[in-house]
C-alpha cells in the first residue's frame, strides 16, 4: 500500500518547525552587526587601499628576490667554496674508481 | 554581491519588496537590519533548522546569515535578484556547509553524505541528545542526502515558487523538480517503515 500525497503532506507539516521566539536572537545579530564593518569594496577609497597594498607586496617581492639573487652571485666564486667543491669532486672519482675496480675483478 | 541570475533564472527578475530596505541598509542604518530581520529571520531560522536539525546551529547560522547582509549591502545591485532569494541561497551554502563539517569530525562513522541514508541517524545517535524526541518525520528529513532536504524545505516548508526555489538552489526549474521527485520518494520511503506507527500515531 502507497503512502497518498496527502497523507504525506500531512506527516511533513507534523514536522514543521513551531514558531519560537526569535527577539533574542534579533537582539544577538542586531549588536554583532554593530560590532562589524560593513565592506566597502564599491568606493573608489578602498579600492585605491587594495591597489597600494597591491604595489607594496609586489615591491616587497622583487627587492627580497633580487637581494636573493644578489647574495647567490659571490658565494659562487668564493675562494673557499670552489675549493670545496674541487676536493668533494675528487674524493667522489677516487671511490668510484675503487668501486668499479672491485666490480670488475668480482670483488676480490 | 551582484545578485546576478542562474542561466535558467527569469529574464526579468521581480519586484524586491526588500529594495527600500536595502538602500537604508547600505548607508548603514541599523534600524534597516531591524527591518529586515522582522522580514527574514523567522523564515531563514526555520529553513537551517530544516537542514541542521538543531536550535543552536540553526541560531548561528541565521545569524551569520544577516551579518553578511550587512556586511555586503552597500554592494547590492538593486533590481538584478531578489534580496530574500540571497539570503537563502547564503543559508544553504552555510548549511551544506556545517553538514559537511559534521561528516569531518566522524567521517569512519559517517562516510558519505550523498546518497546514504542512515548517517545522519548515526550521527544523531551520536549526539544522544533530543533524539528520543525527535520525530519520525523530523527523523526521515534527516536521512535525506543535503540538496533533496533543501528542495523539500523550500517547497513545503518555505512555500516558495519553483522558480525562486530553483534559483536558491542554483539550478533550473527541471532539474528542482527532479530533485524534489527524487526526495519525495526518498522520503516516502523512509516513512513507510515506521508507517504503522505513523498512521496509529
Amino acid at each position: 500500500m502507497d503512502m497518498n500525497r496527502e497523507k504525506m503532506q500531512e506527516l511533513l507539516e507534523s514536522g514543521r518547525k513551531p514558531d519560537t521566539d526569535i527577539s533574542l536572537l534579533q537582539a544577538r545579530i542586531l549588536k554583532a552587526a554593530l560590532q562589524t564593518s560593513q565592506d566597502a569594496s564599491s568606493t573608489g577609497a578602498s579600492y585605491t587601499n587594495i591597489a597600494s597594498w597591491k604595489s607594496i607586496a609586489a615591491t616587497l617581492i622583487l627587492t627580497t628576490g633580487i637581494g636573493f639573487g644578489l647574495g647567490q652571485i659571490p658565494t659562487q666564486h668564493s675562494d673557499y667554496i670552489a675549493a670545496e667543491t674541487l676536493l668533494s669532486i675528487s674524493l667522489a672519482n677516487d671511490y668510484d674508481e675503487t668501486g668499479l675496480a672491485q666490480d670488475f675483478t668480482g670483488g676480490q | 554581491m551582484t545578485g546576478t541570475h542562474s542561466a535558467s533564472g527569469p529574464q526579468h527578475p521581480p519586484y524586491d519588496p526588500d529594495a527600500d530596505i536595502l538602500l537604508k541598509l547600505a548607508r548603514g542604518q541599523s534600524s534597516a537590519l531591524g527591518e529586515l530581520m522582522d522580514r527574514h529571520l523567522a523564515a531563514i531560522k526555520s529553513c537551517a533548522w530544516h537542514m541542521v536539525g538543531d536550535e543552536m546551529i540553526a541560531e548561528d547560522i541565521a545569524q551569520e546569515v544577516f551579518i553578511k547582509a550587512w556586511k555586503q549591502a552597500p554592494n547590492w545591485q538593486v533590481g538584478k535578484a531578489k534580496f530574500s532569494t540571497w539570503l537563502y541561497r547564503v543559508t544553504k551554502n552555510l548549511c551544506y556547509d556545517r553538514l559537511r563539517k559534521k561528516t569531518e569530525i566522524y567521517p569512519e562513522i559517517l562516510p558519505d553524505m550523498v546518497d546514504d541514508g542512515p548517517l545522519a541517524n548515526k550521527m544523531i545517535e551520536l549526539k544522544q541528545t533530543s533524539t528520543a524526541q525527535k520525530s519520525r518525520v523530523e527523523q526521515a528529513m534527516t536521512q535525506l542526502p543535503e540538496r533533496q532536504r533543501m528542495a523539500i524545505t523550500l517547497c513545503h516548508y518555505r512555500e516558495l515558487p519553483q522558480i525562486e526555489a530553483a534559483e536558491i538552489m542554483e539550478i533550473g526549474v527541471r532539474a528542482y523538480e527532479s530533485l524534489l521527485a527524487r526526495g519525495r520518494k526518498n522520503l516516502r520511503a523512509q516513512l513507510q517503515r515506521h508507517k504503522q506507527e505513523l498512521l496509529e500515531g
